[in-house]
């Protein structure tokens, strides 16, 4: 048991120096994620059930490629850390973190663009624009939920 | 007839909460109209106010059993709707540039009914100032003609105080409607 | 301003086509009494007029939407439940939180801060964790919401959790009290 213990605390020593680096483990919570961003479109756009049904797709795929160009653009933003403390950086290597760096930024906007652009025709006008405003309000309750979760007492 | 409107609606809460899907249909048509109108005077536009109507009685639903009887169910009803629709006028306050759209039907009617509705429409307008508590408290009341005692449970408030907010609030729109009439900048 | 109508009398008169004796001889012998119960009067009676504006909708509609939604909510409730249920009840996963959570909390603390000491030159590109949660707002980008969410621990993502677990059932607990 104690050898098992010390493999493992091997194991986290030699990761926990990049643990803020690398990519974190795939949320457990994605899904939670997944089913506000759902539960708060229908509430702000107020789909009915057979759009509702056709939309929550597209919400799902939106959402994981957030994560997915979050994750990236988190490791491109290290990386450029890393490379502009380190004196020996050359410019072509900082040029091309800078690039992919801009490139995941990019991808970010697209991403929203192409969720947009996809429920468009299945929503009347007055839901297309409400859709403008879940996206605000969605990531603005999210975010006051995980500064409530990193700071449940001074929430009180 | 209070008691036999409140004994009709515990029995339905009953029938609903015991899997009797008649039920919902007789709750639905026996509020529908107070709830709607209700959440109409916040937003004054149809659509709005269907859609928070329609979250009233979704809530309510989904928190029937929760319901503790201490309150009648028009009460409870009426306090969801509130507490929903003021949190709703919060939130989108500043996303929506325009609350006040009038989308009501359009008819075709002689020069007299057509005054009348504009002056309706301005009064509607000058209704809209009032602070949202005191429009609950006029619709309530004036419109959908619930007791002093129900408003004073809904709002946690008492009977008297209840009756001072219709008087300041009334006065308020008298107010309102006489500097209106002075002239456009004064509305 | 004594022995003048009140605020709660005035709300009386104004419903009532009769008027109490006491107060009859008040009205007749007060002008201001009288004329602010007659402008209130007009007020009161506009304010039922008004009414007969509102557009209604088709009930049945109205109603059948309501079940339907009703219904939506409770199969998306059902899912989520069912996911994170099983997500928690994986032996194995229950196993590797708990070890981790008593391993890797403190040891990642301690690592956390002397990575911090070696982060002698800021240049600003990363969000900070003590920005406080009105700037965060106000400065607030979808990139600054999932960054972010990138980094919460196991703990943060718990509590967070059950945070969202709540706004599911929505504010339903504030109804009951008044507003």
């Amino acid at each position: 048991m104690k050898r098992l213990l010390n493999a493992f605390l091997f194991l986290v020593l030699t990761g926990g120096v990049n643990l803020s680096a690398q990519r974190l483990q795939p949320l457990k919570i994605e899904a939670d994620i997944l089913d506000f961003y759902v539960a708060e479109f229908h509430s702000v756009v107020k789909t009915n059930p057979d759009q509702f049904t056709k939309v929550r797709s597209v919400i799902k795929e939106y959402i994981e490629n957030r994560f997915e160009i979050s994750a990236r653009r988190l490791e491109l933003l290290q990386q450029l850390r890393l490379l502009v403390q380190r004196t020996n950086s050359t410019d072509e290597e900082i040029l091309r973190a800078t690039g992919e760096f801009d490139k995941a930024e990019a991808d970010l906007q697209a991403n929203q663009a192409k969720f947009l652009s996809t429920v468009a025709p299945l929503l009347n006008p007055r839901q297309q624009a409400r859709v403008r405003i879940f996206l605000q309000m969605a990531d603005r309750r999210l975010l006051q939920m995980i500064n409530s979760a990193r700071n449940p007492e001074g929430q009180k | 007839m209070v008691s036999g409107n409140q004994d009709a609606d515990a029995q339905l809460v009953e029938r609903y909460l015991a899997g009797d899907a008649t039920a919902f249909d007789e709750m639905m048509i026996r509020h529908q109209r107070r709830i709607y109108r209700l959440c109409y005077r916040f937003v004054e536009n149809h659509e709005d106010a269907m859609d928070l109507a329609q979250d009233v009685f979704i809530k309510a639903f989904e928190h029937l059993e929760n319901f503790r009887r201490e309150s009648s169910f028009k009460t409870w009803l009426c306090q969801i709707a509130l507490n929903h629709c003021s949190n709703h006028v919060k939130r989108h306050s500043q996303d929506f540039v325009e609350l006040n759209e009038y989308t009501g039907s359009v008819r075709a009617s002689a020069q007299s009914q057509l005054e009348d509705r504009e002056e309706r429409e301005q009064f509607r307008r000058l209704l809209q100032r009032l602070p949202l508590k005191q429009k609950a408290i006029l619709e309530l009341r004036i419109n959908e003609q619930l007791s002093y005692e129900e408003i004073a449970k809904i709002f946690g408030r008492s009977v008297s105080t209840i009756k001072a907010s219709v008087f300041f609030a009334t006065e308020k729109l008298r107010k309102l409607v006489k500097d209106a009439s002075k002239g456009p900048e004064k509305a | 301003m004594f022995g003048h109508l009140k605020s709660e009398d005035f709300a009386n008169l104004m419903e009532s086509s009769e008027v109490p004796a006491q107060w009859r001889q008040h009205l007749d012998s007060c002008h201001r009494c009288r004329t602010t119960l007659e402008s209130l009067s007009a007020v009161h009676d506009e304010i039922i007029s008004v009414d007969e504006d509102i557009p209604e909708p088709d009930w049945a509609t109205f109603r059948s939407s309501v079940r339907d939604q009703l219904f939506a909510r409770s199969v998306q409730r059902e899912a989520s439940r069912r996911r994170w249920a099983r997500w928690v009840m994986r032996p194995s996963a229950v196993w590797a939180l708990s070890v981790m959570l008593a391993v890797a909390i403190p040891t990642g603390a301690v690592f956390w801060h002397l990575q911090k000491d070696h982060n002698t030159e800021s240049i600003g590109l990363e969000t900070p964790r003590t920005t406080s949660p009105t700037e965060l707002i106000e400065a607030g980008t979808d990139k600054m919401v999932f960054d972010d969410l990138m980094q919460l621990t196991e703990s943060e993502q718990e509590q967070l959790h059950h945070l969202l677990q709540s706004a599911q059932k929505g504010s339903s607990h504030h109804n009951e009290k008044a507003p």
